[in-house]
């Protein structure tokens, strides 16, 4: 890269925007443009000011719409932008939903093998930089990385207060499915109760339940 | 018409002779309500008139009977007794017809006095239908009007009958309900099967006399719903006093909880530190090393300040005494708070009696009065709640306190009349060791 490019960060907690200040100013390839929040400022700073070439954005906000949401409309406004999703939290299907609208690179900021710095680097260099695997936490004894889409789809349910029943409706199962599908996760996580599994699994960012991503 | 000796013995004469007697029977009844409605002479004069004249009528007949259905006759007749017996029987039934209005008008009478007067029996009926027992009687105690509740009062309570209300209400002092708040003429009595009653005395003139009178309301069930309100205020209190702990731990809580979920997001950048490092290792040409050493002294200052900072733990006596003024109870210390084990002990005391002042009594304040006596520290803890209702059960905070005390080689005594009182003995350090006021 030969002139700095303009960055946007994105992050609703103090500390952790702070840090990815620090993380990127010493480097000379890019130049902090805005230290933002929350996501809705992101939208409302790209309107008003000359286009960043890349926005590093968190996910869960405390007030308005979330990251996920705020860059997807970024990128159908302004497709030239690159965009980064760093989150702390280990929601494996956020990384669907990213694809899926666009935006170049995913970056777990506690899991990841890589510096942001570097996947900063490599985004801009044209690449999709995606983490190959879930993060190398464990649900109780059992490693996230085992988790099937269908069994994060029971645990964020039920981490949302659903019962079998209402589980089973929304993922067009039986309620005796769903509670196979339990006993399967609290035995293979030597966890023994619904609700130590729901709490561990929010606790450690496994599952997000959509209400408390999407705000708005 | 034919007089009546001629028809002596017919059934119209029958008849006419059990009116005439029916009617003297009324008459006597008549006129024996009236003396005891304590009629005056202008009414009981024409009643016993009637009463006389029924009794004549009938005395006529009956001798009109023996004269002329008996024979041999028994005796000559006399003049008077040929005219009476002579005259037609219609003239007696004519006497009969005015003695019966005449009845009819004084029973009439004898209700409307009734109605339009209050008598000894209304007075005796409506004192006995009142929902309050009542006794007057003059100033010895001897009873002049009682009524049935108060007699079966008094017959319930003490066994006996109603005879003197003076003795009566000495008894009732003795059985009076304790605890209870009444003046010193009244008080409130529970009966054996669970009654409550309250009982008032005092004294009235009538007619220039003193009397004295004694009523009693029944209670039950506003001492039922008093008894149920005291408990709910109890129970809400110890809801209330768990509510401002929780609160004033939330707080704690929600500090705590801030500046550790700050702390976790500082210590999980660490990793990413260090990949800015292995970064500028890797490109060392993309790299302000000014600016990437600023980010180590930053994370550096951050890790050693975390190090050397002391936790800045307060005193945990002073402590205990802000955590009961935040719960309502305000601790006053008097003596000198000795420092070491002996300040750890008396810092568990504050909290656990402040806790069970603010839940249990209602308290707002606590004493804690610290003496020293021949080698050994007394700590007397009492507050300006309600006393227990019976002897203190030490479980929890209070069992706990006394394992310390004695396995410190303390005593600890807690009494609950006539108020709340908990003791610690304790052996005081050596004396050449600083103590300081609380």
């Amino acid at each position: 890269m030969e002139k700095t490019a303009k960055v946007v960060i994105v992050d609703d907690e103090m500390i952790s925007r702070g840090y990815m200040e620090l993380f990127i100013k010493p480097s000379k390839n890019y130049e902090i443009a805005a230290s933002l929040p929350f996501a809705r400022d992101a939208l409302d700073w790209c309107r008003k000011n000359e286009l960043p070439e890349l926005i590093i954005m968190d996910v869960m906000m405390t007030d308005g719409p979330d990251g996920l949401t705020a860059a997807a409309e970024i990128k159908k406004r302004y497709p030239r932008v690159k965009l980064v999703i760093a989150t702390s939290m280990a929601d494996m299907d956020w990384l669907e939903k990213a694809r899926a609208a666009g935006i170049e690179s995913f970056w777990f900021k506690t899991y990841s093998d890589l510096s942001l710095l570097e996947v900063m680097d490599r985004t801009m260099a044209g690449e999709s930089v995606y983490p190959e695997k879930a993060p190398d936490i464990s649900l109780g004894r059992l490693p996230v990385s085992n988790l099937t889409r269908q069994q994060r789809s029971i645990l964020r349910l039920l981490t949302e207060g659903c019962s079998n029943r209402e589980i089973g409706e929304k993922l067009h199962l039986s309620p005796n499915t769903v509670k196979d599908y339990l006993d399967d996760l609290m035995d293979r996580a030597d966890i023994h109760s619904r609700t130590a599994l729901a709490a561990r699994a929010s606790r450690l960012g496994i599952v997000v339940c959509e209400a408390d991503r999407v705000r708005e | 018409m034919s007089s009546i000796q001629s028809a002596a013995g017919s059934f119209p004469w029958y008849l006419v002779c059990l009116i005439s007697l029916t009617l003297m029977i009324g008459q006597i009844a008549v006129l024996v309500i009236m003396l005891h409605q304590g009629r005056g002479k202008s009414v009981l004069i024409p009643a016993f008139m009637q009463f006389l004249a029924g009794f004549f009528v009938y005395t006529a007949l009956m001798d009109c009977a023996v004269l002329f259905l008996s024979t041999p006759k028994p005796y000559p007749l006399t003049a008077f007794e040929q005219w009476l017996f002579a005259l037609p029987w219609g003239v007696y039934l004519g006497a009969e017809i005015l003695l019966t209005a005449a009845l009819a008008f004084g029973i009439a009478g004898v209700l409307r006095y009734r109605r339009s007067h209050l008598t000894p029996d209304v007075i005796r009926e409506t004192v006995n239908y009142l929902p309050a027992a009542i006794c007057v009687c003059e100033p010895d105690g001897t009873v002049l009007l009682a009524n049935l509740k108060m007699d079966g009062l008094c017959r319930t309570l003490t066994k006996e009958p109603l005879n003197n209300a003076l003795k009566l209400w000495e008894k009732l002092e003795q059985l009076r309900e304790r605890g209870s708040e009444e003046g010193k003429d009244q008080l409130m009595v529970r009966t054996p099967k669970g009654e409550t009653w309250l009982f008032f005395r005092d004294s009235f003139t009538a007619d220039g006399k003193e009397y004295e009178q004694i009523i009693a309301e029944d209670m039950t069930e506003q001492h039922r719903i008093t008894e149920e309100l005291a408990s709910e205020n109890h129970r809400l209190r110890e809801v209330q006093a768990r509510m401002r702990e929780a609160a004033v731990r939330e707080r704690s809580l929600v500090a705590a909880r801030e500046i550790t979920n700050a702390r976790m997001t500082v210590h999980n950048q660490m990793g990413n530190v260090l990949l800015v490092g292995k970064y500028y290792m890797d490109h060392p040409e993309n790299i302000d090393e000014a600016e990437l050493l600023r980010l180590l002294e930053y994370n550096n200052y951050f890790l050693l300040g975390e190090v050397e900072q002391p936790d800045p733990v307060a005193d945990p006596f002073e402590e205990a005494l802000r955590t009961a003024a935040k719960i309502g109870v305000t601790v006053e210390v008097t003596g000198a708070v000795p420092k070491g084990a002996a300040r750890e002990i008396l810092t568990q005391a504050v909290l656990q009696c402040s806790a069970n002042a603010a839940r249990h009594a209602g308290a707002d304040r606590m004493t804690m009065t610290l003496t020293e006596e021949n080698g050994e520290l007394k700590a007397a803890v009492t507050n300006n709640g309600d006393p227990p209702a019976g002897p203190v059960r030490e479980t929890g905070g209070l069992a706990a306190l006394r394992r310390e005390t004695e396995a410190a080689g303390g005593t600890m005594t807690v009494e609950s009349r006539p108020v709340f009182l908990l003791t610690l003995t304790l052996p005081t350090e050596d004396r050449g060791k600083s103590t300081e006021n609380g």
